[in-house]
């Protein structure tokens, strides 16, 4: 019984807040893109409806052909070193001189192997040269240097390196990596600002007059 | 929660309009009942469940489905703001029993009509906490556990509260 009675009044009181919540009005039509502007003053969130969207669209669009087009120019840039070309490798061409050189060289010079095996001639040497000169900056290989035995100091590439080498005009992998990192940055660079400048072309679009 | 409110509340924390629109589609009107609870003036009200999706959307990526409803999170977020917007007006002290002086009086055969007009006018002079109380459980069907999380009190004390509430209530329609 007492149940029932509880049963029939909790029918009442929810009736009652039916009735406050039907007289609430309803929200505006605008509410939901009024949060979204709102939003936006902090995060830039694309329209919900409208033509709005096709800016943001075409700017992702943009940002894809951008990224595309550094791709194909880097692997067309990849492609075309790997592909035989005349500048001879390393070692080939002009450069087997050199080897024969060292081989002369290193029967009469045990430093100069010494030199070739360490790598000690970072920055020391520039371009192919040949010294007669008594060792002047010593040796590092195996075995008694021989006194008055002829050095010879050969640089690999201008920025000095391990061994024996020539110094080349020819691009190295290095400067081809510097070369595809900077594109690549130069890319990303274009792609930020095409943003940019569109989240800025928008924001002025949208400041009411 | 279902499949598709989790799919969207993804959306919404990808950024993509869907997902809001969604979640301000189902939960919209639910935060505008409860913070009309609080805060009076329909335009305030408004204007406050605006700030509550605004809010919510910003921290989406703190809700947490393995501790409760996207509904329990954003109803508390929409009571703390609530509370907030009223919090100039200081919310008078008033005892509920001395807040039920209904001057109107029922006989034995008022109409059901009559008995819901009355509760009406006097859920309008509770207090909002009490009056949101109410409205969480008897119209939102909400649990006290979740009403506890939403309100951020003890559901204990929340459930003498409703009772001490509920009676007061049915006492005035059962004379």
């Amino acid at each position: 019984m007492n149940k029932t009675m509880n049963n029939e009044q909790d029918k009442l009181l929810r009736e009652a807040l039916r009735r406050r919540a039907d007289r609430v009005p309803t929200l505006s039509d605008d509410f939901q893109d009024a949060v979204l502007h709102r939003m936006q003053r902090t995060h830039p969130v694309p329209p919900l409806k409208g033509g709005d969207g096709l800016r943001h669209g075409s700017l992702k669009i943009w940002a894809w052909v951008a990224s595309i087009a550094a791709i194909l120019v880097i692997g067309f840039f990849v492609f075309q070193r790997e592909t035989p070309s005349p500048i001879p490798p390393r070692g080939e061409g002009i450069v087997p001189k050199v080897p024969s050189m060292v081989a002369e060289t290193s029967q009469s010079s045990p430093s100069l192997q010494g030199r070739a095996g360490g790598g000690s001639s970072s920055g020391q040497a520039s371009g192919s040269s040949v010294s007669s000169s008594p060792s002047p900056r010593g040796g590092q290989g195996k075995g008694p240097r021989a006194n008055g035995a002829s050095s010879i100091a050969i640089s690999p590439s201008p920025r000095g390196g391990q061994g024996v080498g020539v110094s080349s005009t020819a691009p190295t992998l290095a400067d081809l990596y510097a070369a595809i990192d900077q594109m690549t940055n130069e890319a990303i660079e274009e792609a930020d600002r095409l943003m940019a400048e569109a989240l800025v072309r928008e924001y002025t679009d949208d400041e009411p007059s | 929660m279902d499949n598709l409110e989790q799919r969207m509340i993804d959306a919404a924390r990808r950024g993509e309009p869907e997902g809001y629109s969604y979640l301000m589609t189902r939960y919209s009107r639910r935060v505008l009942l409860l913070v009309t609870q609080v805060v009076s003036d329909a335009r305030d009200a408004e204007e406050v469940a605006q700030d509550v999706f605004v809010r919510a959307f910003d921290r989406l990526d703190m809700f947490d489905q393995g501790r409760g409803s996207f509904g329990v999170w954003i109803g508390r977020i929409a009571w703390n703001l609530a509370l907030n917007a009223t919090r100039s007006h200081k919310l008078e002290d008033l005892e509920i029993l001395d807040n039920l002086d209904i001057h109107e009086e029922l006989d034995d055969s008022a109409s059901e009509a009559q008995r819901i007009t009355l509760l009406d006018k006097a859920i309008e002079r509770l207090r909002p906490e009490e009056r949101t109380l109410l409205h969480l459980h008897y119209y939102d069907g909400h649990s006290l556990q979740e009403i506890a999380e939403i309100m951020d009190v003890g559901a204990g004390p929340l459930a003498s509260r409703l009772q001490r509430i509920r009676q007061k209530l049915t006492k005035l329609i059962s004379k």
